[in-house]
């Protein structure tokens, strides 16, 4: 089963917006009680400028600039927890604009190179190529979709490439995007509450791409 | 398996359904003449159904006209799951629930809670009621609020016969303390908690139906009180619409020894009335095995929804299992058992009696 | 892939960018690592010592991110509290479907997390594998809820409620 050869998961919550960078550090969310202080003193900074701020916590790591906010984890159990604390923190800062919203899946998982090759082979016919490329080997593919037609405005992008992170293996990447309604300020916490009403959605996705592939490498 | 149909118009019909005991339970009832209410709601567990919905469709009742009521006794979460999908899948139905003192209090409490729920906390308990005040204000109906001795609906039958849902509780005093709590509620609510209410049950909406010639008491929830302003020893001493003694009666709380009393079976229930209930399995189980002698000896005939289950662990990955046994952690799962007790009767015969079918888990005992 | 084309896809998560220099890093290692290897390869044939070999062998094919695989995740509410003990409501995010109910020690929550213990208050717990550096070790993990409600929370709460009140034909 491929669910079971998952071996990194990480989830990683990006923002656009218009952000001061430099408010964002361990000990004021400490200071909010959104992390516990002894996180605020063992967090790791990498940089605390005016335009970029980065540090990680042991769960999560943070970077904001002027115009984007990432928070991420490899840590499954933090998931839930990043979700609230990039929630929280903008309950705080509420008057900052937010207008786009990327949930993003990172799946790495442990197939040998017979396994990564047949997967290559579903995903694009090699054999195409053979006369004109030597041994050619799927780089990267991506899936790009068609702006969504439910009530959210955005879409979904998946990218297929071999893991950087495992000897062995290749990362599936999903991408679901979601931008507020042009009448909206992005003001009002309006990303929160979509990202509140897709977060089990967006969950299930990624776990219903990794069943795709399991059939089509069960069909081929 | 008895077959699952419509039933004819002169024939009544209530139709207790369980889940085991820990996702609720809800009752579909048939008043005569394609006249249907719905008392509470409760779903499966997986797929998320309304298993009231779900039976109103499978029989084939015309949901969009037939269905005139649905009631909720109390908004523990356990009664309500779902309710919202009935209501609107309902059209033409009204809403009852127990009256609240101040309005606005109450509305403000729910209204927090709904905005935890917009912003993603999984820790509201009063969601679906919520989205049923949507509903009301959408439909433009005004919420019929369930007190001691009122008549919440009627409708006239053929050859002149009459049937009527009428609620035995909740009390003044009941409806006061339920302020006085509410005012609690909404100091301590806090985005990261969930509203649990002390004693829903002594505010839970018991009902007496009256369907042409038969009566019908149904529980809900509702508990003994040490105070005799309240719960059973009000009904059994000051109320002043029970006509009839029921001859079926839908045993209240699970069952429970606090929901006993002794003067509901002499003097509001006919002499060995049939007897239904749901059991009730989270973390306390209900109801014990005396007091499931007890309603054996009292009653002509006694079901339930479905039997108590041996409690165990979920079945999971086995090495996550291993886990859980080395550290000694012990996880009872709560089992979704669904089964549905339909008791019919003819409406306009005195001496008929209930027949009685099981589906699912239901059981005789 | 440019740099400029790399900034565009700034939405999704910084991995592109990141895997170009994750990328090189990882090649420096695995020459760093060639070189290493061969000395320990040395030492080992010199004096015998194995354990620094297979030390390398392991950081050699270790993902370079602190990782947890096969999780187990519930949502909790507490339902009760004893004196050593809490019972709790667990929502299984994994499987969803049935709830379970649990016990724990309050002992197994974080000092810092002990003032969130109340009746009603909502925590997640984990267990699975945590991988650092190669190494896999079993753990769980509790953690309250910590989320922050704004005054304007209250406000747009209080607002609805007017609205529902204005609203509804009460009888």
């Amino acid at each position: 089963m491929l669910v079971d050869k998952v071996e990194i998961y990480t989830l990683s919550l990006v923002f656009i917006g218009d952000f001061n960078p430099v408010i964002l550090q361990p000990f004021w969310l400490a200071n909010k009680k959104l992390i516990r202080e002894q996180e605020a003193e063992s967090a790791k900074i990498e940089i605390i400028h005016n335009d970029i701020v980065k540090f990680s916590l042991d769960w999560a790591e943070i970077q904001i600039s002027n115009s984007r906010f990432e928070i991420k984890s490899s840590k499954e159990p933090y998931f839930e927890a990043i979700k609230d604390l990039a929630i929280s923190i903008f309950r705080h800062l509420k008057e900052t604009p937010i207008r786009q919203l990327g949930i993003n899946h990172l799946k790495h998982f442990n197939l040998n190179e017979d396994e990564i090759l047949k997967l290559e082979r579903i995903l694009t016919p090699m054999n195409n190529w053979s006369s004109l490329i030597r041994h050619p080997k799927l780089a990267r593919i991506e899936i790009v979709e068609a702006p969504r037609e439910d009530e959210f405005k955005g879409n979904k992008r998946l990218a297929i490439q071999r893991s950087d992170q495992l000897s062995s293996g290749i990362l599936i990447n999903l991408n679901d995007h979601y931008t507020v309604k042009e009448s909206e300020s992005g003001r009002d916490g309006e990303i929160f509450r979509i990202l509140a009403s897709v977060w089990e959605s967006s969950k299930f996705l990624s776990n219903e791409i990794t069943n795709n592939f399991e059939t089509m490498y069960k069909l081929s | 398996m008895p077959e699952l149909d419509l039933p004819k118009g002169d024939i009544a019909e209530i139709t207790l359904i369980g889940t085991g005991g820990g996702y609720g339970e809800s009752c579909v009832i048939h008043l005569g003449n394609k006249n249907w209410i719905v008392i509470d709601s409760c779903q499966d567990p997986v797929t998320k159904t309304s298993l009231p919905l779900k039976y109103l469709t499978d029989i084939g009742v015309d949901l969009e006209f037939d269905v005139k009521l649905i009631l909720c006794t109390h908004w523990d979460d356990d009664h309500i799951r779902g309710i919202s999908e009935l209501f609107e899948a309902c059209k033409k139905a009204e809403f009852a629930f127990a009256r609240t003192l101040d309005t606005m209090k109450f509305l403000r409490m729910v209204s927090m809670d709904y905005q935890k729920f917009l912003n993603g906390n999984d820790n509201s308990s009063t969601i679906e009621f919520s989205k049923c005040l949507d509903i009301l204000i959408k439909r433009g109906l005004t919420p019929i609020q369930a007190v001691k001795d009122r008549i919440l609906k009627s409708f006239n039958l053929l050859s002149n016969f009459r049937s009527e849902v009428v609620s035995l509780s909740p009390s003044d005093y009941a409806i006061n303390n339920y302020d006085l709590e509410i005012s609690t509620l909404i100091k301590e609510l806090q985005p990261r908690r969930k509203i649990i209410i002390k004693n829903p049950n002594s505010k839970s909406i018991a009902l007496f139906l009256k369907i042409g010639l038969h009566r019908v008491i149904l529980g809900g929830d509702l508990i003994n009180s040490k105070n005799q302003n309240e719960g059973w020893l009000d009904i059994i001493s000051n109320n002043q619409v029970i006509d009839k003694k029921s001859s079926l009666f839908k045993i209240p709380h699970h069952g429970s020894y606090n929901s006993f009393h002794d003067d509901v079976w002499q003097d509001l229930l006919s002499v060995k009335p049939t007897s239904i209930l749901t059991p009730f399995s989270r973390g306390l189980k209900l109801p014990e095995s005396g007091m499931i002698r007890l309603f054996s000896e009292r009653s002509s005939n006694f079901y339930m929804t479905s039997n108590l289950m041996r409690t165990s662990g979920k079945r999971r990955d086995r090495s996550i299992e291993k886990m859980l046994n080395k550290w000694g952690y012990k996880l009872e799962e709560i089992k979704y058992n669904e089964g549905k007790i339909r008791c019919r009767i003819a409406i306009n015969i005195e001496d008929a009696i209930w027949d009685v079918s099981l589906f699912g888990r239901a059981i005789m005992i | 892939m440019t740099t400029t084309e790399l900034k565009k896809s700034d939405l999704s998560n910084s991995e592109s960018l990141e895997n170009i220099s994750s990328y090189l890093k990882h090649t420096n290692i695995q020459n760093n690592f060639e070189q290493k290897f061969e000395s320990s390869m040395s030492n080992v044939i010199q004096n015998k010592d194995l354990s620094n070999l297979i030390e390398m062998a392991r950081l050699k094919y270790a993902p370079n991110v602190s990782y947890f695989k096969k999780t187990q995740k519930w949502l909790g509410h507490v339902t009760e509290i004893k004196s050593d003990e809490f019972i709790a409501e667990l929502k299984d995010l994994t499987n969803p479907g049935t709830i379970e109910i649990g016990e724990f020690e309050i002992n197994e929550i974080s000092a810092e997390d002990k003032e969130l213990l109340t009746i009603g208050s909502a925590f997640y717990w984990s267990v699975g594998y945590a991988v650092e550096k190669g190494q896999v070790k079993k753990e769980s993990i509790i953690r309250f809820q910590r989320i922050y409600w704004e005054q304007d929370e209250l406000d747009s709460a209080f607002d609805r409620a007017r609205i529902l009140e204005e609203n509804l034909n009460w009888d």
